[in-house]
Protein backbone atom coordinates (compact mmCIF):
# COMPACT_ATOMS: atom_id res chain seq x y z
CA UNK A 1 0.00 0.00 0.00
CA UNK A 2 1.20 3.27 -1.08
CA UNK A 3 0.49 6.76 0.84
CA UNK A 4 0.05 10.06 -1.70
CA UNK A 5 0.67 13.63 0.04
CA UNK A 6 -0.36 16.24 -1.70
CA UNK A 7 -1.00 19.77 -0.89
CA UNK A 8 -3.57 20.25 -3.41
CA UNK A 9 -5.49 17.21 -6.12
CA UNK A 10 -7.49 18.08 -9.11
CA UNK A 11 -10.25 16.17 -9.92
CA UNK A 12 -10.81 16.65 -13.83
CA UNK A 13 -8.87 17.55 -16.57
CA UNK A 14 -11.08 19.79 -18.58
CA UNK A 15 -10.28 22.49 -21.04
CA UNK A 16 -12.53 24.34 -19.35
CA UNK A 17 -11.21 25.35 -15.40
CA UNK A 18 -14.60 25.77 -14.17
CA UNK A 19 -15.97 22.22 -15.26
CA UNK A 20 -12.52 21.10 -13.00
CA UNK A 21 -12.56 21.08 -9.06
CA UNK A 22 -9.71 21.02 -6.55
CA UNK A 23 -9.54 19.31 -3.09
CA UNK A 24 -6.59 21.40 -1.21
CA UNK A 25 -4.88 22.55 1.86
CA UNK A 26 -5.48 26.19 2.42
CA UNK A 27 -2.32 28.12 2.24
CA UNK A 28 -1.68 28.41 5.91
CA UNK A 29 -2.79 25.05 7.45
CA UNK A 30 -6.01 25.91 9.81
CA UNK A 31 -7.23 21.86 9.73
CA UNK A 32 -9.76 22.13 7.28
CA UNK A 33 -9.97 20.83 3.84
CA UNK A 34 -10.88 22.95 0.99
CA UNK A 35 -12.86 22.17 -2.25
CA UNK A 36 -12.96 24.36 -5.01
CA UNK A 37 -13.82 25.00 -8.30
CA UNK A 38 -11.52 25.30 -11.24
CA UNK A 39 -7.56 24.04 -11.21
CA UNK A 40 -5.25 23.03 -8.83
CA UNK A 41 -3.89 26.75 -9.72
CA UNK A 42 -6.28 28.73 -8.56
CA UNK A 43 -9.62 27.27 -7.19
CA UNK A 44 -12.54 28.87 -5.90
CA UNK A 45 -13.39 27.65 -2.29
CA UNK A 46 -16.91 26.42 -1.95
CA UNK A 47 -16.69 24.90 1.04
CA UNK A 48 -14.83 22.91 3.60
CA UNK A 49 -14.39 20.35 5.88
CA UNK A 50 -13.88 20.80 9.75
CA UNK A 51 -14.02 18.91 12.77
CA UNK A 52 -17.75 19.38 12.75
CA UNK A 53 -18.42 18.63 9.33
CA UNK A 54 -19.01 20.03 5.96
CA UNK A 55 -19.09 23.60 5.84
CA UNK A 56 -20.46 25.60 2.62
CA UNK A 57 -18.50 28.94 1.52
CA UNK A 58 -22.29 30.23 0.89
CA UNK A 59 -24.77 29.79 3.10
CA UNK A 60 -27.73 32.44 3.18
CA UNK A 61 -29.01 33.29 7.10
CA UNK A 62 -30.40 35.81 8.66
CA UNK A 63 -32.62 36.91 11.89
CA UNK A 64 -33.88 40.14 11.89
CA UNK A 65 -35.93 42.39 14.26
CA UNK A 66 -37.56 45.96 15.22
CA UNK A 67 -35.85 47.85 17.95
CA UNK A 68 -38.64 49.70 18.21
CA UNK A 69 -42.84 50.05 18.77
CA UNK A 70 -44.57 50.44 15.01
CA UNK A 71 -47.41 52.62 14.48
CA UNK A 72 -49.82 51.43 11.34
CA UNK A 73 -52.09 52.53 9.19
CA UNK A 74 -55.31 50.70 9.77
CA UNK A 75 -56.15 47.86 6.65
CA UNK A 76 -52.47 49.10 5.52
CA UNK A 77 -50.15 46.17 5.02
CA UNK A 78 -47.33 47.59 6.35
CA UNK A 79 -43.98 46.31 5.45
CA UNK A 80 -42.11 45.51 9.29
CA UNK A 81 -39.44 47.94 10.46
CA UNK A 82 -36.39 45.21 11.10
CA UNK A 83 -33.84 47.25 11.27
CA UNK A 84 -31.54 45.03 14.13
CA UNK A 85 -29.77 41.87 12.45
CA UNK A 86 -29.11 39.09 14.99
CA UNK A 87 -27.15 37.47 12.23
CA UNK A 88 -26.99 37.56 8.47
CA UNK A 89 -24.26 35.59 7.17
CA UNK A 90 -24.19 37.02 3.56
CA UNK A 91 -24.95 40.76 3.95
CA UNK A 92 -28.07 40.03 2.30
CA UNK A 93 -30.34 41.56 4.55
CA UNK A 94 -31.03 45.40 4.23
CA UNK A 95 -32.02 46.15 7.60
CA UNK A 96 -32.82 50.11 6.58
CA UNK A 97 -35.65 51.99 5.26
CA UNK A 98 -33.24 52.78 1.93
CA UNK A 99 -32.90 50.34 -0.69
CA UNK A 100 -29.07 48.90 -0.55
CA UNK A 101 -27.38 47.50 -3.36
CA UNK A 102 -30.53 47.01 -5.17
CA UNK A 103 -32.51 45.10 -2.12
CA UNK A 104 -35.56 47.37 -1.09
CA UNK A 105 -36.19 48.54 2.84
CA UNK A 106 -36.21 45.70 5.34
CA UNK A 107 -35.57 42.72 2.28
CA UNK A 108 -33.93 40.14 2.08
CA UNK A 109 -32.47 39.16 -1.18
CA UNK A 110 -29.69 36.00 -1.34
CA UNK A 111 -27.52 35.96 -4.04
CA UNK A 112 -27.64 32.14 -4.35
CA UNK A 113 -30.33 30.32 -6.19
CA UNK A 114 -32.32 28.03 -4.09
CA UNK A 115 -35.24 26.96 -1.75
CA UNK A 116 -35.38 28.85 1.04
CA UNK A 117 -37.72 28.40 4.63
CA UNK A 118 -38.80 31.87 6.01
CA UNK A 119 -40.08 31.94 9.79
CA UNK A 120 -41.55 34.57 11.59
CA UNK A 121 -43.91 35.96 14.54
CA UNK A 122 -45.26 39.27 14.31
CA UNK A 123 -46.62 40.77 18.04
CA UNK A 124 -49.41 43.51 18.36
CA UNK A 125 -49.30 46.23 20.96
CA UNK A 126 -51.03 44.75 23.78
CA UNK A 127 -53.84 47.78 24.30
CA UNK A 128 -55.04 47.35 21.15
CA UNK A 129 -57.76 45.45 19.77
CA UNK A 130 -57.70 44.25 16.29
CA UNK A 131 -60.66 42.50 14.27
CA UNK A 132 -57.92 41.70 11.67
CA UNK A 133 -54.17 40.92 11.94
CA UNK A 134 -52.90 39.32 9.33
CA UNK A 135 -49.31 38.69 8.77
CA UNK A 136 -47.82 38.51 5.03
CA UNK A 137 -44.70 36.73 4.12
CA UNK A 138 -44.21 38.50 0.70
CA UNK A 139 -41.79 37.44 -2.22
CA UNK A 140 -40.85 40.38 -4.79
CA UNK A 141 -43.71 42.55 -3.09
CA UNK A 142 -46.40 40.53 -3.60
CA UNK A 143 -48.04 38.63 -0.83
CA UNK A 144 -48.33 35.20 -1.56
CA UNK A 145 -49.52 33.85 1.38
CA UNK A 146 -51.64 35.58 4.27
CA UNK A 147 -51.47 33.89 7.43
CA UNK A 148 -54.81 35.62 8.79
CA UNK A 149 -55.99 35.81 12.28
CA UNK A 150 -59.01 36.94 12.84
CA UNK A 151 -60.59 38.88 16.03
CA UNK A 152 -57.44 38.95 18.20
CA UNK A 153 -56.98 41.15 20.80
CA UNK A 154 -52.77 40.67 22.01
CA UNK A 155 -51.51 38.15 19.83
CA UNK A 156 -47.99 36.62 18.93
CA UNK A 157 -48.90 35.76 15.26
CA UNK A 158 -46.78 33.04 13.79
CA UNK A 159 -45.99 32.34 9.96
CA UNK A 160 -43.33 29.85 8.35
CA UNK A 161 -43.38 29.85 4.34
CA UNK A 162 -41.08 27.64 1.66
CA UNK A 163 -40.07 30.03 -1.00
CA UNK A 164 -37.79 29.76 -4.20
CA UNK A 165 -35.48 32.75 -4.96
CA UNK A 166 -33.59 33.06 -7.90
CA UNK A 167 -29.95 34.25 -6.27
CA UNK A 168 -30.54 37.29 -8.06
CA UNK A 169 -33.41 39.63 -8.49
CA UNK A 170 -35.94 37.72 -5.90
CA UNK A 171 -36.79 39.17 -2.83
CA UNK A 172 -38.84 38.69 0.63
CA UNK A 173 -39.82 40.83 2.92
CA UNK A 174 -42.49 40.75 6.06
CA UNK A 175 -45.06 42.94 6.56
CA UNK A 176 -48.60 42.87 8.93
CA UNK A 177 -51.74 44.20 8.28
CA UNK A 178 -54.27 45.23 11.24
CA UNK A 179 -57.50 46.71 11.32
CA UNK A 180 -57.72 48.66 14.30
CA UNK A 181 -58.08 52.38 15.21
CA UNK A 182 -54.07 52.58 16.67
CA UNK A 183 -52.44 50.01 15.25
CA UNK A 184 -49.01 48.94 16.53
CA UNK A 185 -46.46 46.28 16.45
CA UNK A 186 -43.68 45.04 19.48
CA UNK A 187 -40.83 45.36 18.83
CA UNK A 188 -38.49 42.88 21.33
CA UNK A 189 -36.86 40.20 19.77
CA UNK A 190 -38.74 37.70 21.89
CA UNK A 191 -42.06 39.25 20.05
CA UNK A 192 -41.46 40.27 16.61
CA UNK A 193 -38.69 38.82 14.03
CA UNK A 194 -38.00 37.66 11.19
CA UNK A 195 -35.33 34.90 10.05
CA UNK A 196 -34.72 32.93 6.77
CA UNK A 197 -31.95 30.16 5.53
CA UNK A 198 -31.25 28.30 2.33
CA UNK A 199 -31.96 24.77 2.32
CA UNK A 200 -30.73 23.87 -0.47
CA UNK A 201 -29.16 25.14 -3.39
CA UNK A 202 -31.12 25.02 -6.64
CA UNK B 1 -57.44 61.10 7.73
CA UNK B 2 -55.69 58.11 6.87
CA UNK B 3 -55.72 56.14 2.34
CA UNK B 4 -57.89 53.94 3.97
CA UNK B 5 -60.36 56.71 5.92
CA UNK B 6 -60.52 58.21 2.84
CA UNK B 7 -61.68 55.76 0.67
CA UNK B 8 -64.25 54.45 3.26
CA UNK B 9 -65.68 58.43 2.70
CA UNK B 10 -65.33 58.46 -0.98
CA UNK B 11 -67.07 54.69 -1.16
CA UNK B 12 -68.78 54.32 2.27
CA UNK B 13 -70.72 50.69 0.49
CA UNK B 14 -66.81 48.96 0.98
CA UNK B 15 -66.44 47.07 3.65
CA UNK B 16 -62.97 45.96 5.81
CA UNK B 17 -63.60 42.39 3.80
CA UNK B 18 -62.78 44.32 0.98
CA UNK B 19 -59.47 45.82 2.15
CA UNK B 20 -58.01 41.85 3.47
CA UNK B 21 -54.80 41.17 1.27
CA UNK B 22 -54.69 38.26 -0.55
CA UNK B 23 -58.88 37.97 -0.77
CA UNK B 24 -60.28 41.38 -0.79
CA UNK B 25 -60.29 43.43 -4.11
CA UNK B 26 -58.32 46.54 -2.96
CA UNK B 27 -55.27 46.44 -1.27
CA UNK B 28 -53.38 48.97 0.26
CA UNK B 29 -49.71 49.28 1.33
CA UNK B 30 -46.98 50.97 2.93
CA UNK B 31 -43.26 49.79 1.77
CA UNK B 32 -41.89 51.53 5.23
CA UNK B 33 -39.45 53.70 2.64
CA UNK B 34 -40.89 56.81 3.84
CA UNK B 35 -43.18 56.76 0.91
CA UNK B 36 -46.58 56.46 3.24
CA UNK B 37 -49.60 54.38 1.98
CA UNK B 38 -50.57 53.85 -1.59
CA UNK B 39 -53.10 52.01 -3.39
CA UNK B 40 -51.17 48.54 -4.63
CA UNK B 41 -54.15 46.96 -6.48
CA UNK B 42 -57.63 47.98 -7.18
CA UNK B 43 -59.58 45.18 -8.09
CA UNK B 44 -63.01 45.95 -7.28
CA UNK B 45 -65.50 45.29 -9.88
CA UNK B 46 -67.89 47.83 -9.97
CA UNK B 47 -66.08 50.71 -7.92
CA UNK B 48 -63.63 52.80 -10.16
CA UNK B 49 -59.90 53.22 -8.26
CA UNK B 50 -60.20 57.14 -6.70
CA UNK B 51 -57.63 59.82 -8.30
CA UNK B 52 -55.26 61.40 -6.57
CA UNK B 53 -57.20 64.46 -6.99
CA UNK B 54 -60.57 62.83 -5.56
CA UNK B 55 -58.50 61.60 -2.74
CA UNK B 56 -56.95 64.81 -1.72
CA UNK B 57 -60.09 66.02 -1.62
CA UNK B 58 -61.90 64.13 1.16
CA UNK B 59 -61.69 66.43 4.45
Amino acid sequence: MSTVKSKKLQVGTDATATNNFTIYQPATPDGTLRIGVGNADNPTEVGQFNANGYKPATAPAFSAYPTAQQTLSSAVATVVVLDAEEFDTTSRFNNTGSTVNGIPAYSFMPNVAGYYMFSTTVSNEVSVSSSRFIVLINKNGVANRAFDYQNTGTFNAPGTILYYLNGSTDYVNLSAYVAATTAKLNSPFSQTRFQGFLIQQA
Amino acid sequence: MTLYEKIKTLYPSLTEEDFVPTTGTIMLQNDSDGNGDYIKEWNHPTLAKPTQEQLDGVQ
